[in-house]
């Protein structure tokens, strides 16, 4: 054995000296919750989007879907054609993300079906608005609602997404065949 | 012959982990995260990246405690995890970790590998002369020498030969000899 070797193994304790960054201690109780709680995961779920849907209904007041096939998407509204793209593009987003919910593991099918009936319900408040933004177009407030709108609800659906990601790892990470 | 058992001097934490006591999994990372910190911290060689993997390692650990069965310590067992985490972080960057596997000529008897320590070496270079390895030679390295797994087990989990594991660790162990002299000059 070389001498440096050696002296690395002699001293291996002292090689143990680096901290993680302030407030690990914190952040590590926080996943400890999330991670033994996760049926409470998926309830938050609900009151973060009910929450989302009083904020944007206070906020803005417009929106715009409609059932397709019985999958609730964002329906392509008339909106004036400098926001055409913006629109096509939002309701892009809002799509894609209706079908990942769709395609990730929930823990039961009936929790699956209440997050989606949830969220065809925020969407809903909104058909009746939707009447206001054929009557005023053009309207920069109206169109600035729609976009804060589909912002809003792109985030809440993203955080539904990753919280879903992480149960899924979760309950694969409980059924990993360990080699140890 | 039937394997011992061994009776960890924390068993009683461990049990309560077992019944999914959050304050008893707590008492572990409090008890082990240094230790498990500093090792994903050595493969990885990122702060954050180390502390994300050893967090969900513990979590990890936690779900499948069930499966520890006191063959060895529980800090071995944990530290097992994290390091087969942070190793599949790193294979997740690339294709596959970027050992040399050029064939070498293995020490002789006549060299056995010994390296001298450089004179007025102290820890502090030591770690710091590690991180300037190359990620591969820094791997072998930190296993070998400070995790203590045996070339048997780190050409299992880095899935190289018994004989690769040994030269590179012999490189690893001329490059570091080299780092601690530079950094010897520089200071």
């Amino acid at each position: 054995m070389s001498d440096l070797e050696k002296y690395i193994i002699e001293n291996r304790d002292d090689f143990i000296s680096d901290e993680p960054d302030t407030g690990h201690f914190d952040r590590f109780k926080s996943k400890l919750q999330m991670e033994n709680k996760p049926v409470r995961r998926i309830r938050f779920f609900r009151v973060m989007q009910i929450a989302a849907t009083f904020a944007i209904l206070l906020a803005s007041g417009v929106v715009i879907i409609k059932s397709s096939k019985g999958k609730a998407k964002m329906a392509v509204v008339t909106v004036p054609e400098q926001y055409q793209e913006t629109n096509n593009y939002y309701i892009h987003q809002v799509s894609t993300r209706y079908d990942e919910i769709e395609s990730l593991n929930f823990s039961d099918e009936e929790e699956k079906e209440l997050l989606l009936k949830e969220l065809q319900a925020m969407d809903s408040y909104y058909q009746e608005l939707l009447v206001d933004l054929n009557a005023f177009p053009g309207d920069e407030r109206v169109i600035s609602a729609l976009i804060k709108h589909y912002q809003m609800k792109i985030l809440v659906m993203d955080q539904i997404i990753e919280q879903l990601k992480q149960f899924n790892q979760a309950k694969n990470d409980n059924n990993e065949n360990s080699n140890i | 012959m039937k394997k011992l058992k061994y009776q960890d001097i924390n068993i009683k934490l461990i049990n309560a982990c077992r019944k999914g006591d959050s304050k008893a999994q707590f008492e572990i990372y409090r008890l082990y995260y240094k230790s498990m910190y500093n090792s994903s911290l050595r493969i990885l060689g990122n702060t954050a990246e180390a502390e994300d993997v050893m967090q969900e390692g513990f979590l990890s650990a936690f779900q499948k405690i069930d499966t520890y069965k006191g063959e060895v310590s529980f800090g071995a067992w944990l530290k097992k995890i994290i390091v087969n985490r942070s190793l599949d972080i790193i294979k997740s960057r690339k294709a596959v970790i970027s050992i040399e596997t050029t064939k070498v000529d293995l020490p002789d008897e006549s060299d056995s590998g010994y390296i001298e320590k450089p004179d007025d070496v102290n820890i502090n270079m030591i770690k710091e002369a590690i991180y300037l390895l190359p990620e591969g030679y820094r791997i072998v390295l930190s296993l070998y020498l400070l995790e203590g797994y045996d070339h048997d087990e780190i050409s299992e989990i880095l899935n190289i030969t018994n004989a690769t594991s040994r030269t590179q660790f012999h490189r690893a162990k001329k490059k570091l000899a080299e780092q601690l002299n530079e950094l010897k000059a520089v200071s």
